[in-house]
């Protein structure tokens, strides 16, 4: 009986200790050296677009008159007065940013799991000392770093331009109105990853996020025009997501965010760890 | 001593009929394990299952005393794994991920993973996808040894290397061996199995059908005998051979007569005694074919053996 319950001590003491120590940071590390290249097209690109965006603003600047908007229009897009840089930016980039920039943490997060098994690599890597717990994490913790240099990265790079440009946009601004794509970012590229801890397919998590984040955008959109559905806004992640560039960061919804990541990534660890991996 | 991998009723079935069934292993310490089996038959299930990338469905593996499932991630640090199938980062040369794979192990001297790539003519310089199968696979056998793990566990090692290099891998293995290492390897290329393996185990249709002496084997099993005689014998006579108990196949043909004996050779002797003997050959079969035999019909008498 006692010896039993010493052979369970045992055991528990080997679970603990499974791991070498460092073994996160190291798969941190070689999962960053992974992202260098795509972080590079994703943050240049993604400049260039901010960049281009100032450059037009002066030429545009009260050529559109939005007065003539209906109001409900207005609400959901965010718009007040597009004579200023901020809800122009906020109305012609920020508003949509999440629809095109979550697409590199999901398509790197599907790729953790379900596309890394179809690569056929995860038997290689996963014959090291490293549980997939590590894995997922230390993907999820390299993508949180790049994703979040991106948006820093550009949001100077636009204050820069719109400094040169004489073009009034603080760098306060341009920061909340880039870095807020961090949580909902993360957020659903923790739904790619969620779902390819269990379909198996980095397509289909692909996919399924896609849908998801498409869906939770026209959500947003619908209960800010139907009245009556106001109520749903509360189920989209777009709500949480707000107008940063004019309103500022929704910090209480970043949170609200960040918690929904942290529990998807949760989420897929439980899953990934109780699954076969196949080839 | 724990053994260094051990199956206890090991059972994984999943999709339609695949799978395996109470599969009950032990691979001592030290010695070299072949594994035998067609496609299909549940060789690549049966070491993914003991390296806990599947959870067993019933039965259990332990490599060390370690379980394979619970406890897989401790384990791992005692193995070296060539995946049958894999592939290796694209854009990461073979330096970079031995390098890798050394930090995880906590390995710092890569002089052996240096002697390896010298050994097997590999480029650790090269970035993956432009390396052919074969070069592939020689960074797949590196990782694999390179921190000299306690058990070795290679699904079809040799799979797009060239005869040279295989030599060279199957004489690594044999130095392996002579420093405690334990190697459990899954082949179809039953000549390197006979050469290198102290036991072989039989997989068919996800069951393990029998555990031998490779040697052995080949020693137990059923002979192909020619004799020629001096004159020609009649049908009459030609039939008493062919009446033989264990003899099938039996072939006459130019003053020959050929068949497999299944173990009756006094008679066989005695009776040949009595007519002019020219020439006799008793072959050994290849270890493929005692493996036919075993996967075949079981109508060739002793050696198969049926499986309910």
């Amino acid at each position: 009986m006692s010896a039993r319950a010493q052979a369970g001590r045992l055991a528990a003491t080997q679970t603990r200790a499974a791991e070498p120590r460092g073994t996160f940071l190291i798969s941190t590390r070689q999962a960053l050296r992974g992202l260098t290249r795509s972080g590079l097209f994703w943050g240049v690109g993604l400049a260039i677009y901010a960049v281009m965006l100032v450059a037009i603003f002066p030429s545009l600047k009260g050529a559109v008159d939005v007065s003539t908007y209906p109001q409900g229009l207005r609400d959901a897009l965010g718009i007040t007065d597009m004579s200023h840089i901020r809800p122009f930016l906020q109305v012609e980039f920020i508003s949509y940013l999440p629809l095109v920039l979550a697409f590199y943490p999901m398509t790197v997060l599907a790729g953790t799991i379900a596309g890394a098994e179809e690569r056929r690599w995860l038997d290689v890597l996963l014959g090291n000392p490293v549980s997939r717990r590590t894995v997922v994490l230390g993907a999820m913790a390299a993508l949180a770093v790049v994703l979040f240099a991106i948006l820093v990265g550009d949001a100077v790079v636009m204050w820069i331009f719109a400094r040169l440009l004489d073009i009034d946009l603080s760098l306060s601004a341009s920061l909340q109105g880039m870095l807020a794509n961090w949580p909902i970012g993360l957020a659903f590229g923790a739904v790619a990853l969620a779902v390819s801890a269990t379909v198996r397919s980095r397509a289909a998590a692909l996919g399924i996020a896609a849908a998801v984040m498409f869906g939770f955008y026209l959500l947003n959109l619908l209960a800010t025009l139907v009245s009556g559905v106001a109520w749903l806004k509360w189920l989209s992640a777009f709500h949480y997501y707000g107008s940063p560039m004019t309103e500022g960061l929704f910090w209480g919804g970043a949170v609200v965010l960040l918690i929904a990541a942290g529990v998807l990534t949760a989420v897929a660890v439980a899953a990934f760890e109780r699954r076969d991996i196949y080839t | 001593m724990t053994a260094a991998i051990a199956t206890y009723d090991l059972t994984k079935t999943y999709g339609q009929a695949r799978g395996i069934r109470d599969i009950n292993l032990t691979v001592e310490r030290g010695e070299i394990f072949g594994f035998l089996g067609p496609n299909g038959a549940g060789k690549s299930t049966t070491l993914r299952t003991v390296l806990g990338f599947m959870k067993p469905s019933s039965g259990r593996a332990e490599v060390l005393g370690f379980d394979s499932w619970t406890e897989k991630t401790r384990m791992h640090a005692h193995i070296g794994n060539l995946p049958g199938e894999f592939s290796l980062e694209d854009r990461m040369t073979g330096r970079e991920l031995i390098r890798f794979f050394a930090r995880l192990r906590g390995v710092r001297d890569l002089a052996f993973a240096e002697e390896l790539a010298t050994r097997l003519d590999a480029n650790l310089d090269r970035p993956m996808r432009r390396l052919s199968r074969g070069n592939k696979q020689k960074i797949g056998i590196i990782q694999a040894l390179f921190h000299q793990p306690e058990v070795v566990i290679l699904d079809e090692p040799t799979g797009g290397l060239d005869p040279l290099v295989q030599e060279e891998f199957l004489k690594l293995l044999a130095e392996a061996r002579e420093r405690g290492q334990t190697v459990f390897f899954s082949s179809h290329v039953l000549a390197e199995i006979e050469r290198l393996a102290d036991r072989v185990g039989i997989i068919r249709e996800g069951e393990l059908i029998a555990v031998e002496d490779p040697t052995r084997l080949t020693q137990q099993a059923f002979r192909h005998v020619r004799i020629a005689f001096a004159r020609l014998l009649t049908l009459e006579e030609q039939g008493s051979f062919a009446q033989l108990p264990g003899v099938e196949q039996f072939r006459a043909e130019d003053g020959q007569i050929m068949f497999d004996d299944h173990g009756s050779f006094d008679e066989l002797v005695k009776l040949a005694a009595q007519f002019p003997v020219a020439s006799l050959d008793v072959e050994r079969p290849t270890l493929e074919e005692i493996f036919l035999t075993y996967y075949g019909a079981p109508a060739s008498g002793g050696a198969a053996k049926e499986v309910a």
